[in-house]
């Protein structure tokens, strides 16, 4: 039986993908295993391995295609001896793409409202040798002349009328869900580059990264209720500990950093100040035993926030070393979707900037994040004199959902309290 | 859970009787239930003894015009009960087929009142005993009753199409209250016998769900047989007093009161759905203004509960309820039917003339249709076949998108035109472009060369016009 590919579900939340690139084509042989395409999903460039093995025969989604939808067909693998024609009979694609348990949602919309997007896939699946069997194409006067005043290639339609005759709605869909995209692309512009004179700026499409962000950060700023406390932590003291464990370190990529033990304080103290370590549902609170911290890290287009695991029972060297790891990665958008998702807090480090303080937006479904600025010199009063301390600023945003206040300071001191003697990590 | 059937369905009207045969055909257990004779009101007092009744009056009506033809026709009168007999007498023979075609199909008929006890079982009210019966799959099709008006109730000389198509005696004047289809025919159907009738609209036309151009066409005909129109009127009170009707009505356009009166009263005000007695509300089917909403496969807000035909609302036509019964049999059998387009039902009135339409209206189409569209028109006193036979009243015309060829709607008045719309039905079905009609060889001499006519005038290609 041929296998059908369908573009896959790399992560709980996607819904469409890019199909960036092809790495085989028509009629290369697939091992199981083997890489066939790259797939940009939510956040990530993700290689997509084949399950199965056999010949490539056909491509159905050309590489550079954008938002192809989970479960539609993307190409088709055959066994040895088998062609292209096993596969013509009514339907089977279709039937194949749409998995039982969305077959049961379809069934279920239905009753109330006309499945638009079932009947899109229906229309847009190609069965490359449909309508060519006696080389002649099963469709309706009227179709015939929207598709040929639209330049639409019937032989790539299936029909939706009697027997698979093409009809209106098959050519209309088509149409309109071009038109649809690029009209509310334009109508979006249209409004807010009114403001602007045309000659002035230029026009970049939002890529996939972006768009994950815009729509996750308007959610986590319109559905959390946030708050940010700060305050100013010597870092004196982290700075000699750490001045003597990268003493003897020559290489570069072994020192251990500000950011390594940010990740280690912090989940030492949300053990402290359990409260933090937590997640808002609308039903529950979930209270987690581990510590999942994330670490962002700024793209060329974007950002990303790659998550430490466990961080609870891993040494410093540890947290380094899987630290450095995933941020390499993530600048190489190679970061799997469980890599990235998850934690209940996240650390946002502008120190190397030069930014004093700051706060942050929370990252969806993380209860806080923390917001760190440079370390800079200042003058503080100490045994009725005036010295000189090294401070950097900490801000932390919390859900007030979550965490009050007091809960808020409690922890963010313990912080502090980490950070100016970092000797106490130990006990 | 146990069933004593696969589909029962309640009423046999046209939707009923059709998808009950339906169902048999694909091999469920099917049992209908109806408390009063098969066929619902189409068969026993609408559509069908309807078009009996009219068929005299227009065998009258030719006999009176028999000298245009030659034909000496002295001292031509009927009989009124013979008339109304024989039109009763077809509905018995069709309600007796409708019997027949069931036992050929193996479907029980079960007689009573039906009410749901849950969404799976009926309780049958028969009089002296109840039956209970489960189903896995119940299709509501009790179809509609005539409407009454908040001022006017119906009583010995307020008909609805029940008294109307069975009264003892004919009325020397009539008002007939809506001039809908049924309205209309009504009117038709006594004027014709000498009847004097009135007719009054609440819109500024009559027919207001046609096009305009037929509306004021077939007024006009209408007014030269001798109907009375009041347009833009409505009714604000009613005396009654023995065999005398006292209407007033206001005019919305004249800002005046006038009386009318007249021996009978016909309320044709549109219908409302037979919800009330089903139980709806214990297995909590959603109603909306006394209709039953549903979606494209006639499934209801219960999963296996459909219904079909006028109880689900307009346009109320017993060739939309059949195909309904069709396809959500078909739907729940597992084939792959299509779901009904409105834009392709034919809708007919059998007045004299006739009128005839599918699709959209010519302002429809102006204001709706997103390309630009091309309208023609072929008169039938252009046709020769209309001139033969002395039949040279009304139009066809026809509504393309001029961008696509697309058929939007088709209108047609006069002589049998109800027997001339399934070609666009047809064509517009097929998704047939104006190329299809134009290509197309029609048999001459016949009315229906006016089909033709009518799309090529509107490609600027008459011939005959």
């Amino acid at each position: 039986m041929p296998i059908i590919i369908q573009m896959p579900a790399l992560s709980p939340t996607m819904e469409v993908g890019n199909l960036v690139k092809w790495l085989k084509k028509e009629g290369d042989i697939v091992q199981s295993g083997e890489v066939i395409a790259e797939i940009e999903t939510d956040k990530a460039l993700m290689e997509f391995e084949s399950a199965d093995e056999g010949i490539l025969a056909k491509i159905l989604v050309n590489e550079g295609s954008e938002g192809v939808k989970v479960n539609e067909p993307i190409a088709i693998i055959l066994k040895d001896g088998e062609t292209l024609e096993n596969i013509e009979s009514e339907d089977k694609i279709s039937n194949i793409s749409i998995s039982t348990e969305e077959n049961a949602i379809i069934e279920n919309e239905e009753k109330n409202i006309t499945k638009e997007t079932k009947e899109i896939k229906k229309v847009e699946v190609v069965t490359s040798q449909n309508n060519t069997q006696d080389n002649k194409t099963f469709i309706s006067p009227l179709a015939k002349r929207l598709a040929h005043s639209n330049n639409i290639d019937t032989n790539q339609i299936k029909g939706t009328g009697p027997n698979g005759r093409i009809i209106k709605k098959d050519i209309q869909l088509l149409i309109d869900s071009g038109e649809k995209a690029t009209q509310s692309r334009i109508d979006n512009l249209d409004q807010v580059s009114n403001n602007f004179d045309p000659s002035n700026y230029s026009v970049e499409k939002v890529d996939n990264i972006r768009n994950i962000i815009s729509t996750r950060l308007q959610e986590s700023n319109l559905t959390i209720p946030s708050y940010s406390i700060n305050v100013d932590a010597s870092i004196i003291n982290l700075n000699k500990s750490r001045a003597n464990m990268n003493s003897d370190l020559t290489e570069n990529e072994n020192r251990i950093s500000i950011n390594h033990f940010l990740i280690k304080i912090t989940s030492l103290a949300l053990i402290n100040t359990p409260q933090v370590n937590t997640t808002w549902t609308d039903d529950a609170i979930l209270k987690h035993s581990n510590t999942d911290i994330g670490l962002a890290v700024s793209l060329e287009n974007g950002l990303i926030t790659p998550i430490i695991k466990n961080v609870q029972s891993k040494a410093l060297r540890e947290i380094r070393d899987e630290t450095n790891e995933l941020v390499l990665r993530a600048r190489e958008k190679k970061l799997n979707p469980d890599e990235y998702q998850g934690g209940t807090i996240s650390i946002s480090n502008l120190g190397s900037y030069g930014i004093k303080s700051f706060n942050s937006i929370i990252n969806p479904p993380q209860s806080s994040i923390l917001s760190i600025g440079s370390s800079r010199s200042i003058p503080v009063v100490k045994d009725n004199a005036i010295t000189i301390d090294e401070v950097i600023s900490i801000t932390l945003t919390t859900d007030h959902r979550l965490i009050d206040g007091a809960i808020a300071a409690e922890f963010l001191i313990y912080i502090k309290q980490l950070i100016e003697n970092p000797d106490l990590m130990h006990l | 859970m146990n069933f004593d059937y696969d589909v029962i369905i309640i009423g046999s009207g046209p939707g009923g009787y059709v998808a009950a045969i339906r169902a048999a055909q694909l091999g469920h257990k099917t049992a209908i239930i109806e408390k009063d004779n098969l066929g619902g009101i189409c068969l026993n007092w609408g559509c069908i003894p309807t078009k009996a009744l009219l068929k005299s009056s227009e065998i009258y009506a030719s006999l009176k015009k028999s000298d245009y033809y030659g034909i000496n026709a002295d001292k031509v009168s009927f009989d009124f009960s013979k008339i109304i007999n024989r039109s009763r007498s077809v509905a018995k023979s069709l309600s007796e087929g409708i019997n027949f075609l069931l036992n050929k199909n193996k479907i029980d008929h079960i007689k009573g009142d039906a009410k749901f006890t849950d969404k799976n079982t009926l309780s049958i009210n028969q009089g002296i005993k109840n039956k209970e019966l489960k189903s896995k799959y119940i299709l509501i099709a009790t179809g509609a009753r005539a409407r009454e008006l908040p001022n006017i109730a119906f009583s010995k000389n307020v008909w609805s199409y029940k008294e109307a198509m069975n009264p003892k005696e004919m009325p020397k004047s009539i008002t007939i209250v809506g001039s809908g289809a049924i309205g209309i025919e009504f009117a038709s159907f006594y004027n014709s016998l000498g009847c004097n009738v009135s007719v009054i609209e609440i819109a500024n036309r009559i027919l207001p769900n046609e096009d305009i151009e037929v509306s004021k066409s077939a007024q006009s005909e209408f007014e030269k047989n001798g109907i009375k129109f009041y347009l833009s009127s409505s009714i604000k009170s009613l005396t009654e007093k023995n065999n005398k009707c006292d209407l007033t009505i206001v005019s919305s356009e004249k800002n005046k009161t006038e009386i009318i009166t007249s021996e009978k009263i016909i309320l044709a005000v549109g219908i409302t759905g037979n919800i009330e007695d089903l139980n709806l509300e214990k297995i909590n089917i959603q109603t909306s203004e006394g209709h039953i909403p549903t979606n494209k496969w006639m499934q209801t807000n219960i999963e296996n509960i459909y219904a079909i035909g006028d109880v689900t609302g307009a346009p109320w036509l017993a060739h939309k309820a059949s195909h309904e019964g069709v396809l959500c049999i078909e739907k729940i059998s597992g084939l792959s039917p299509e779901p009904l387009n409105k834009d392709n039902i034919p809708g007919c009135v059998y007045s004299n003339p006739q009128i005839a339409s599918i699709g959209l209206t010519e302002k429809e189409a102006r204001d709706n249709n997103p390309n630009k569209i091309r309208v023609g028109k072929f008169p039938l006193l252009a046709n020769g076949k209309a001139k033969a036979i002395g039949n040279e009243v009304g139009f066809i015309k026809v509504i393309y998108d001029d961008k696509n060829g697309e058929l939007l709607g088709a209108h047609m008045l006069g002589d049998n035109v109800t027997e001339l719309i399934h070609g666009y039905a047809i064509a517009k079905n097929m998704e047939g472009t104006e190329e299809d009609i134009i290509s197309t060889i029609f048999p001459h001499p016949t009315i229906s060369e006016s089909l033709h006519e009518a799309v090529l005038n509107a490609y600027d290609m008459s011939i005959h016009y």
